[in-house]
Parts: C-alpha cells; structure tokens; sequence
C-alpha cells in the first residue's frame, strides 16, 4: 500500500508529516483527513475563537490535495 | 511440586504483584492458582487471543505484552476499549458471560497462561477469599472503562492520550515493570488512535504536540515521560480508579 504524508497547519504553526500512513488510495486518504480535520476542529474549538486549520495529504505520485476547514465566530453585539 | 506448577508460579509473578498491591495472597493461594493454570501459549502482534462471539471454556493471564479489548463494528471501524499490560486476566469474562461480547488481541508479541473454567470453578468453591480478588478484578475493568468513558466524553484528543500514557506508566510501575518516568510502549500510533477514538492523522499530530509541549519524548521505543506533574494536570488523571490500596477485601 502506498504511504501518504499528512502536513497540518493550524493555530500553534505548521507540522510536516515525516512519518506517513499506508493507505490504499488517495480517496481513502482524504476520507481520513477529513475525519482528522473534524476531529482537530472540535478541540481547537474549546481553546480558539476561530480556528483555521488545513491538511495537506501528500503521496508520491499524484499532487497534494488541500483539505481546509475555518471557522468563525461572528459577533452580533 | 511439579517443574510446570513452579514454572506456573513464576509466570504469574506479575498478577501476584497486581493481587497484593489492594489486598494480601497467601503462599497456599499463590499455589492453587499455580495449579489451575494450563498452558502456555504465544501470539504475535495484531493476534487474536479471542474472538467476539466465542464461547471460550478457558480462561486467559497476560504474563508478557500489550494486549487489548476491542470491538470492530460493521462498517469496520475499530474501538479499543481497554488496554491490558502483563498481570491482567484479559478474559475473566468469559468464565461467566460465557459468550464474548468483543474480542481480545495481541497489540505487541504477548505471552499468556490459560486457566481452565471447571478449574476456576473448583478454585472459587475452595478459596473464597480469591473469589473475591477475581471479582475484584472483574470490578477493576469495571472502573477502567468508566474512566475511559469520561475520557471520550469529556477530554480533548490530547488530554486523552496523556490520560492513556498516565495509565499506563501507573500500572506498569504499581507491578514493577516500570520506573524513572520511561516505559516500553510497543502499540501502533493505529491502535493508539483506536484507543483513543480519533483518527491516525490526528493521533500523530496529537504526539507531535505532546512531545514540543515538552510532556514527553520518545528514547528508542521508550516513552519518557518528561514532566509527571504537568501530564498528570493535563490528563485530570487521578489514580483513585485503579485502587492501588492493600487492605483486606
């Protein structure tokens, strides 16, 4: 199975991925980028006010896929 | 005394340490348990020990290894629901639910010794006092999940993984198996995620933040835990749940 690299950039700066999860294919690696953002969401919520938080999923052959999620608090007062 | 009752007795050294950490085993006691062990057995890591749905009419000791009860639900995603370390008696369940309700398997190379039900049987009818460490024991697991269940409910993905390795090092070093802060962690970040119910992704994200927040780092495969006080404050861990008090029970 080939290896795909997940770099995540959020509030407390960027984190290159240098150790990877062997997956079948890039649409299972988005799936599961996609659970982590949510994941990530949820406890930057509890610290942040609006947190914006991006993974990178990359593998050797196809280009990288941007995965981004912000969130925003508006204030009606 | 026969050579595989003393080698028995040596094997479970552990699980005696676990015993007489909340409570006092005779030598009489040690050797009935000796006694009622059978074989034992070797898996290799990602095993299973016992699988969901068997009717096991033994019952299974770690004496060496990592393992774990989980459960894997029909869309395949799996949840570790307790992580079991050398002492532990994995499937005391089966002796009276009879039917597994979740599996047990190896999370590193694991050693156990089996017991069988009509010897647990024969054991509980003579020794009432180690009935009740067996249920004791079954209580613990008990507490354990609960605590685990807070943990899901109400701790950050962080706060849970630093929740899992105060754990871990707290009941390795109650038994011996660990000290100075550093211990031998030989799971997957795949079964770390399980454990702690979020994603591979996040697990080794979560790590990185742990070891820059200068909680812990990693030396080999040893986990040092670098700061007790502010792990423990960051997990809310309080040991009470693991009652590692000796008195009479």
């Amino acid at each position: 199975m080939p290896r795909y690299y997940f770099d995540v950039r959020d509030g407390d700066g960027s984190f290159v991925d240098d150790v990877g999860v062997e997956l079948p294919d890039m649409h299972t690696a988005v799936k599961e980028a996609r659970k982590a953002i949510a994941d990530m969401v949820r406890d930057a919520l509890r610290e942040a006010e609006g947190p914006a938080i991006s993974i990178l999923v990359r593998d050797g052959a196809d280009g990288p896929i941007l995965i981004t999620v912000t969130m925003t608090t508006d204030d009606q007062s | 005394m026969t050579s595989q009752i003393v080698e028995a007795e040596e094997l479970l050294q552990p699980f005696f340490r676990k015993l007489n950490r909340r409570d006092r085993i005779g030598p009489e006691e040690q050797r009935a348990l000796a006694e009622a062990a059978e074989d034992r057995l070797v898996y290799a890591a990602g095993e299973d020990l016992v699988v969901e749905g068997e009717r096991p009419t033994r019952s299974m000791l770690v004496t060496s290894g990592f393992t774990c009860r989980y459960r894997t639900l029909p869309d395949g995603q799996r949840q570790l629901t307790a992580i079991h370390l050398p002492g532990d008696f994995v499937d005391l369940h089966s002796f009276l639910l009879k039917e597994m309700d979740h599996s047990v398997g190896a999370l590193s190379p694991t050693t156990i010794i089996t017991f069988p039900h009509e010897r647990l049987v024969k054991l509980t009818e003579r020794f009432p006092h180690l009935t009740r460490l067996l249920w004791l024991l079954t209580l613990l697991d008990g507490s354990t999940h609960r605590e685990w269940l807070v943990g899901m409910g109400r701790l950050s993905a962080q706060e849970r993984v630093a929740h899992l390795f105060c754990e871990v090092y707290a009941r390795l070093s109650s038994i011996g198996f660990a000290s100075d802060y550093r211990f031998n962690l030989p799971i997957t970040q795949a079964a770390l995620a399980d454990a702690v119910g979020i994603s591979t992704v996040h697990v080794n994200r979560v790590l990185q933040e742990l070891r820059m927040g200068g909680y812990i780092s990693w030396d080999g495969g040893q986990l040092v835990i670098q700061d007790w006080d502010r792990l423990v404050a960051l997990a809310q861990f309080n040991d009470r749940y693991l009652h590692l008090v000796q008195e009479p029970r």
